[in-house]
């Protein structure tokens, strides 16, 4: 008997061993092309749940892609009634009830495959794949994936890829000691009437009287700005900076912010630091006599000052990373062309 | 049964030492003349811990803790843990150089976390506009929905 009770022990510690033996995990290259072309050949609606500690936001998703056209609308089912729109690479935000939008076309919103950029051929040297257990997520099958960093600078993520579509359902943002920061998933997502989701997913004409907010970004040349990069957190290169500007519909001039922002990326996590002087860009209304940090999800901020000027680290990363971020900012002279014009 | 358990484990302990000495040094005719109950004794005690070490050699017969515990090969690789524990927790609490290097200089000034609520509601947008931009090969996948969910919370 006991003889019988222990081989039932060893073949259910040995199950996930091998099954994680008979299905040969892809590359993280290959996983990664798959999620991109599944989100971008699939479509669907559904009830997105995104869980943070107490924080908890839900939103309805319609998600259309025919060809090269790609339409998505979020409607947040919280707070302030707010509705997204994309269409390619173009995003418009409307609340209805201020009457008011902004709309913004993104050079790069990491549409398939211009996502896999120069982070793309390093990412495998930072996350291993690591094949799951399958379970049931919104009512259906799903794969499991841990993109599992390799060191202590970066978060691991948990997936559940739908078995038949290759659509994420769930992802989870795993901390370096395995606290799980945040967690996106569907509640209930349906593939079916492709119609009636393509026709959801088109922005409709905006409501008479309501306000429209362009925005762009301008490209800015952080050395022109006297800013350097030493060497960053190993993983993260720099992708480009920018400096966001704001115009109302009509001749009104453009507003330009008083920070510029840099981003870096890994592949999969992301870092912004803006750079100013202005409020915009602290934590606190008060002058950073020592740095401070905030979070929220998985999304951290850091910010303190670097020879007079506040810098603000922003990312998907552990304060570390962050902190480091910040330290291999190195000032510059300032070169007195940085400032443009406004076109 | 407690008295039980100390006389097994002296009768094992007696057995082991005999053991040794008669795969050692003791052979029975090297020994003073015994009795032969005592070298029946002898024999079932050497054959107790022939079983014994063959245990110890076979990490299933015997509770793995125990087993370690018994091996002073656990005692090295505790040490050798130990060791190694206490370099990673000063290797994680040191301050951390770009590139993955750990820096010898000064660490960095002290870190005050802020909640969310008492940081500056201007960092909001920070927040809203990182996400609005931020690159990741999810983003699509479900990044972007995520971002949206986030924003203006």
């Amino acid at each position: 008997m006991r003889l019988v009770l222990a081989g039932w022990v060893w073949l259910l510690a040995m199950a996930p061993a091998a099954w994680a033996q008979s299905s040969p995990a892809p590359t993280l290259r290959e996983l990664l092309v798959q999620l991109n072309q599944a989100s971008v050949g699939q479509s669907y609606r559904g009830t997105m749940v995104v869980s943070a500690g107490e924080h908890m936001m839900t939103a309805k998703i319609w998600h259309a892609c025919s060809g090269e056209q790609q339409r998505e609308r979020v409607e947040n089912l919280n707070g302030l009634k707010r509705i997204t729109w994309r269409h390619n690479d173009t995003v418009t935000t409307v609340w209805p009830n201020q009457a008011r939008a902004v709309t913004r076309r993104f050079d790069d919103l990491g549409i398939f495959p211009a996502a896999l950029q120069v982070p793309w051929h390093s990412v495998a040297q930072h996350y291993t794949v690591q094949p799951q257990p399958i379970r049931r997520v919104a009512g259906r099958q799903a794969q499991g994936v841990r993109l599992q960093a390799t060191d202590a600078m970066r978060f691991s993520y948990n997936l559940l890829i739908d078995e038949q579509t290759g659509v994420v359902l769930k992802l989870q943002t795993v901390a370096p000691d395995g606290a799980v920061l945040e967690q996106t998933a569907y509640s209930d997502i349906a593939f079916d009437n492709v119609a009636a989701i393509t026709q959801h997913a088109r922005l409709p004409a905006l409501a008479n009287g309501t306000r429209l907010t362009v925005e762009r970004s301008d490209p800015v040349d952080p050395s022109a700005m006297g800013w350097r990069m030493g060497q960053p957190v190993a993983g993260f290169h720099p992708l480009r900076a920018y400096r966001l500007a704001r115009g109302q519909d009509g001749d009104a001039p453009w507003a330009l912010a008083p920070d510029w922002q840099w981003l870096f990326s890994d592949g999969l996590a992301s870092i912004s630091l803006v750079i100013g002087q202005d409020a915009n860009a602290a934590l606190s209304g008060n002058d950073l006599a020592e740095p401070v940090a905030v979070r929220q999800g998985a999304t951290l901020s850091y910010a303190r000052m670097v020879e007079g000027v506040r810098v603000t680290a922003v990312g998907e990363a552990p304060l570390p990373t962050l902190q480091a971020m910040v330290a291999a900012l190195q000032r510059m002279a300032p070169n007195t062309t940085a400032e443009q014009p406004l076109k | 049964m407690k008295e039980e358990t100390q006389q097994t484990m002296a009768s094992q302990s007696e057995a082991m030492a005999w053991s040794a000495a008669w795969d050692d040094e003791c052979a029975p005719e090297a020994l003073p003349p015994v009795s032969a109950q005592a070298l029946q004794r002898w024999h079932d005690y050497a054959q107790i811990g022939h079983a014994m070490r063959r245990n110890q050699a076979q990490p299933a017969a015997q509770p793995p803790a125990r087993r370690a515990a018994n091996s002073p090969r656990w005692w090295v690789a505790a040490a050798a843990s130990g060791v190694a524990m206490v370099w990673g927790v000063w290797l994680v609490s040191a301050p951390v150089q770009p590139g993955g290097m750990v820096a010898t200089q000064a660490p960095a000034p002290a870190t005050t976390w802020v909640a969310l609520e008492q940081a500056h509601p201007q960092h909001a947008e920070v927040l809203a506009e990182h996400r609005a931009v931020s690159p990741s090969a999810l983003r699509m996948p479900v990044g972007f929905a995520r971002n949206v969910a986030w924003s203006g919370q």
